[in-house]
C-alpha cells in the first residue's frame, strides 16, 4: 500500500474527531464572540448617537436661560434607555456634561453604559463598559433688525387688525428669543429714509471705530422705555420704501459693535453677525449725493448752490410713486428729501413715532435753501416735506439734474443690469412685471428709472455688506465679519420682488448665489400668520449651534 | 451536520440583521444631525437632499420614491406649545392667557417629512392626522401651519413617558425657550427574515436632537 494513502486513511477519522470535540469548545465561542462583538458595536453606536443627539439639542440652548446641563442629560437618557426595557439591557448609565461659557458656549458630553454580554460569560464576562462622547458650541449673535414701516403697512392683516400691528408683535416676539445679556440686537426702521431705533444714542454717527457711539447691545431687553421692545412697539407706517439706507445703516450698526467688542476682546470678536430684513414691498427710494466727487450729477448750468463737487452736502433720498412704476410726466417722483439719520434734533422715539413727512425741524421748507440741505438752491427738485410727491421734478428737473445717478448716498452702485432678475410674486402665487424698460441714467424725469436704479441699489447694497466691503476701511480690523442676512417678504400687501429679497439674503436658490459669501436665507410670508413662522424660523437659523 | 447547520445559517441570519440594526441607527442619527445642525437653512423635502439621505441609507434600501424601497426615513419637529406660541397666533386673552388654544401645554408637530417606503413603519411618535372633518395640513415642504399647531388637535404629537427629553426637567418645560423645537430623525427597515423563527424582523431606530 503506498505510503501516502495509508496517511490519508488514517486521518479522516481524526478530522470528525476535531470537529465533533471543537464544536462546543472553539465554534460555539467564537460565533458567541462575534454576536457579542456586534452587540457592543452596535450599543457604542447608539450611546455616541444618544450623547450626539444631546450635544446638538441642549446645546442649541446655550446662552439662553434654559439649564442646558440637565437638559443634555435628558436628551440622553431619552435617546439611550436603559434597565431591562432599554437598549440590549444596558444599566449603570453615567452622562457627565460640562457647559464652558463665554462669547463662544461649549457644551461636553460624556457616556458610559455597561451592556451585558451573553455569549462570553462562559468565560466568564458577564458585561462590559461602553462609552461615547460628544461636543456642541454655539456663538453667541450680533443682529441688527432692519423693519420696512412704509405706509402700505397700515393696510388690513384681513383680521381686525393692520400689518404693521402685527408684525410689531412677532418683531417683539424674535427679539424675545435672543438672551439679555449675552446676544447684542440692534433695530434698524426704513421708509423713504432709514433710522436706528435702537439703541437710542443720539446723535446717531456714521463712523465705525471701536469708539463710535451705537451699535447692537445686550441691553435689548432691559424692560426700560428705550429698549428695544419698547422701540419696536412705537413703531408707526408712513412713506415709501427705502430698503437699501436700511440695510446700510444696519451694516454700519454691526460694524460699530464688532470695533467695540475685538477692542475689548483684546483683538477678537467671535460672534455671528446677522440682519433680519422684512419688507411688504419694493425699494421705492434711493438715496443720493448729487455732487459726489465720483460722480456729480448737477448739471453746471443748474441754479443749485452747491453744484461743484463736495463730500458733504447735496446728500439726501428721492422717493418713486409705485409700483408699476410709470415713464415721464406726472407727479410720481418726490423731491429731494434730508435723510432721517442726519437729523440731529428729534430723539429715537420720536423718529419710532413719526417720519420724513413730519419733520419739519432743523430744515426751513419749501423753497428756502439753507446749506447743507439735499435741495439747497435747486430751483425744481425741493421738497415741500407735504408727504406728497413734487410735480417740478418731472416737469423741470432736468434743468438741475444731468443723470439718475450712478452711485448712491452710501457709495453703493445704483448702475448695472441686475434688476433684469426681478421676480415679483404676490400672495396668490402671481407674477406682476411692475418695472418697465431698462435703465437709462439720462432718463432723470423717468420715475421707471428711480425705480431700476433703487433696484440695483438694494442689490449692490446688499452684495457690499456681505462681502464685508468696509472693512478695508475699519483700521486695524483684518476680520471679515461675514454678515447674514435674512430676509422675510409679506406678500399679502400686492406682493414682494423676490427675486430681489433672494439675491440679498445670498439664499441658495438665489440667481447670484456666492458660496464664497455667507448663505442667507429667503422666507415668503403669504399671510400674517406665516409671517410669525417666518421669524420664528430665522430665530431658529441664527440660533443654530456653529460646531 | 444537524447541528453545523442550523448553527451556521442562524449566525448569517442573525450576523445580517445586527449588522443592518447598526446601519439603522447610524442612519437615524446621520440624517437627524443633518437635519437639526441645518435648521431651516437646508430643505429636506426637495430632491436633492432627499438623493443624499437615500445614499447614506441605500444599504438598508432607502428609496428617494414613496412607496420603493425596504427601509424609511421619517423626519419630525415637535413643538410644545406654550403662552407665548398660543400669542403668535392671538389665542390669548386680554392678559395674555390661552384662549381658545387647543393644543396649549401639548406638543405639536410643526414639519413632518417621510422619505422611502412609508409602509415598513409608521412614527412611533404619532402623526398630524390628514384625515377627517379638520385634517392637519402639511405643505410640500412638510410644513404644518401655525394655525394648525395652535389649534388643531389632529396635531399633537404622542411622546411616551420616559421619551420626551423635557419631561424630567427641573419645572417641565418652564426652563425652555419658548418657540424652541426638538428635531426626531427615525429609521427603519425590513431585516433578514429566517422563516419560521423570524419571519418580519423590523430594524428601528430613532434620535433626538
Amino acid at each position: 500500500m503506498p505510503k501516502n494513502f495509508r496517511r490519508g486513511f488514517r486521518q479522516r477519522g481524526s478530522i470528525l474527531m476535531l470537529a465533533t470535540f471543537s464544536l462546543p469548545f472553539l465554534m460555539v465561542p467564537l460565533v458567541g464572540l462575534a454576536i457579542d462583538a456586534t452587540i457592543l458595536r452596535i450599543a457604542q453606536a447608539k450611546l455616541s448617537a444618544a450623547a450626539d443627539g444631546a450635544a446638538l439639542g441642549a446645546g442649541r440652548l446655550l446662552g439662553t436661560t434654559a439649564n442646558t446641563s440637565e437638559i443634555a442629560t435628558e436628551f440622553v437618557n431619552a435617546n439611550f434607555r436603559t434597565g431591562t426595557s432599554g437598549f440590549f439591557g444596558s444599566t449603570n448609565f453615567t452622562p457627565t456634561v460640562t457647559v464652558t461659557l463665554g462669547t463662544t458656549k461649549t457644551i461636553a458630553i460624556n457616556v458610559t453604559a455597561t451592556v451585558p454580554l451573553y455569549f462570553m460569560r462562559v468565560l466568564g464576562k458577564s458585561s462590559t463598559v461602553v462609552s461615547a462622547a460628544a461636543t456642541a458650541t454655539r456663538r453667541d449673535s450680533r443682529i441688527v433688525m432692519v423693519i420696512d414701516r412704509s405706509g402700505s403697512m397700515t393696510a388690513s392683516d384681513g383680521d381686525g387688525s393692520t400689518v404693521i400691528a402685527d408684525l410689531i408683535s412677532y418683531a417683539q416676539g424674535f427679539a424675545e428669543k435672543f438672551t439679555e445679556g449675552a446676544d447684542e440686537l440692534g433695530l434698524v426702521v426704513y421708509d423713504g429714509s432709514a433710522t436706528v431705533g435702537y439703541p437710542t444714542v443720539r446723535p446717531w454717527v456714521s463712523t465705525t471705530t471701536a469708539t463710535s457711539t451705537g451699535g447692537p447691545d445686550t441691553s435689548f431687553y432691559s424692560g426700560v422705555s428705550t429698549d428695544m421692545i419698547h422701540q419696536i412697539a412705537a413703531i408707526k407706517a408712513a412713506g415709501f420704501t427705502g430698503m437699501a439706507e436700511g440695510l446700510w445703516l444696519a451694516y454700519i450698526e454691526l460694524q460699530k459693535a464688532h470695533m467695540r467688542d475685538m477692542a475689548a476682546g483684546g483683538g477678537v470678536d467671535d460672534r455671528m453677525n446677522s440682519i433680519v430684513l422684512f419688507t411688504d414691498g419694493f425699494p421705492t427710494a434711493v438715496t443720493v449725493h448729487l455732487n459726489n466727487t465720483l460722480d456729480n450729477s448737477i448739471l453746471s448750468t443748474s441754479a443749485c448752490t452747491y453744484k461743484a463737487n463736495d463730500t458733504q452736502k447735496m446728500i439726501g433720498w428721492v422717493g418713486i410713486l409705485g409700483p408699476p412704476f410709470t415713464t415721464g410726466g406726472g407727479s410720481n417722483i418726490s423731491g429731494v428729501y434730508g435723510l432721517a439719520s442726519s437729523d440731529t434734533t428729534e430723539t429715537a422715539a420720536w423718529w419710532m413715532a413719526n417720519s420724513w413727512i413730519n419733520n419739519t425741524q432743523g430744515d426751513s421748507e419749501p423753497g428756502a435753501p439753507v446749506p447743507n440741505t439735499p435741495e439747497g438752491g435747486c430751483n425744481n427738485i425741493y421738497s415741500d416735506y407735504s408727504g406728497k410727491p413734487n410735480s417740478n421734478f418731472q416737469t423741470s428737473g432736468k434743468t438741475d439734474l444731468k443723470q439718475v445717478p450712478n452711485i448712491d448716498g452710501w457709495g453703493n452702485s445704483m448702475d448695472g443690469t441686475a434688476y433684469t432678475n426681478s421676480a415679483v410674486y404676490d400672495s396668490s402665487g402671481s407674477i406682476a412685471t411692475p418695472y418697465i424698460g431698462a435703465l437709462d441714467h439720462t432718463q432723470v424725469v423717468n420715475p421707471a428709472d428711480w425705480a431700476l436704479a433703487a433696484w440695483n441699489e438694494t442689490d449692490t447694497t446688499a452684495n457690499n455688506i456681505r462681502n464685508d466691503s468696509n472693512r478695508v476701511n475699519r483700521a486695524g480690523d483684518t476680520q471679515n465679519m461675514m454678515p447674514t442676512i435674512y430676509t422675510i417678504g409679506y406678500e399679502g400687501d400686492g406682493g414682494v420682488d423676490q427675486g430681489l429679497l433672494l439675491r440679498i439674503a445670498n439664499d441658495k436658490s438665489s440667481s447670484s448665489y456666492n458660496g464664497a459669501q455667507a448663505t442667507g436665507m429667503y422666507i415668503p410670508a403669504s399671510n400674517t400668520s406665516a409671517l410669525a413662522t417666518a421669524f420664528t424660523t430665522i430665530a431658529s437659523a441664527i440660533l443654530r449651534l456653529s460646531k | 451536520m444537524l447541528v453545523m447547520v442550523p448553527l451556521t445559517l442562524g449566525t448569517i441570519g442573525t450576523g445580517l440583521n445586527l449588522v443592518m440594526e447598526l446601519q439603522t441607527i447610524e442612519l437615524a442619527r446621520d440624517a437627524g444631525h443633518m437635519y437639526a445642525r441645518s435648521g431651516p437653512l437646508a430643505d429636506f423635502s426637495q430632491p436633492g437632499y432627499q438623493t443624499l439621505l437615500a445614499s447614506i441609507g441605500s444599504t438598508l434600501g432607502l428609496s428617494t420614491t414613496a412607496g420603493k424601497g425596504s427601509a424609511v426615513l421619517i423626519l419630525s419637529q415637535v413643538l410644545y406649545v406654550d403662552k407665548g406660541i398660543c400669542a403668535s397666533d392671538g389665542k390669548v386673552d386680554g392678559s395674555g392667557n390661552p384662549l381658545g388654544c387647543t393644543n396649549y401645554g401639548d406638543w405639536v408637530f410643526t414639519q413632518r417629512l417621510t422619505i422611502g417606503n412609508s409602509s415598513v413603519h409608521s412614527s412611533n411618535f404619532g402623526s398630524p392626522v390628514v384625515t377627517g372633518k379638520t385634517p392637519v395640513t402639511i405643505a410640500s415642504n412638510g410644513n404644518i401651519d401655525l394655525s394648525d399647531q395652535v389649534t388643531n388637535a389632529g396635531d399633537v404629537a404622542t411622546f411616551a413617558v420616559g421619551i420626551n427629553p423635557y419631561q424630567n426637567v427641573s419645572g417641565v418645560v418652564s426652563g425652555l425657550p419658548s418657540g424652541q423645537t426638538i428635531f426626531i430623525s427615525e429609521a427603519a427597515a425590513n431585516g433578514f427574515a429566517m422563516p419560521p423563527i423570524v419571519n418580519s424582523p423590523l430594524m428601528y431606530s430613532y434620535n433626538m436632537f
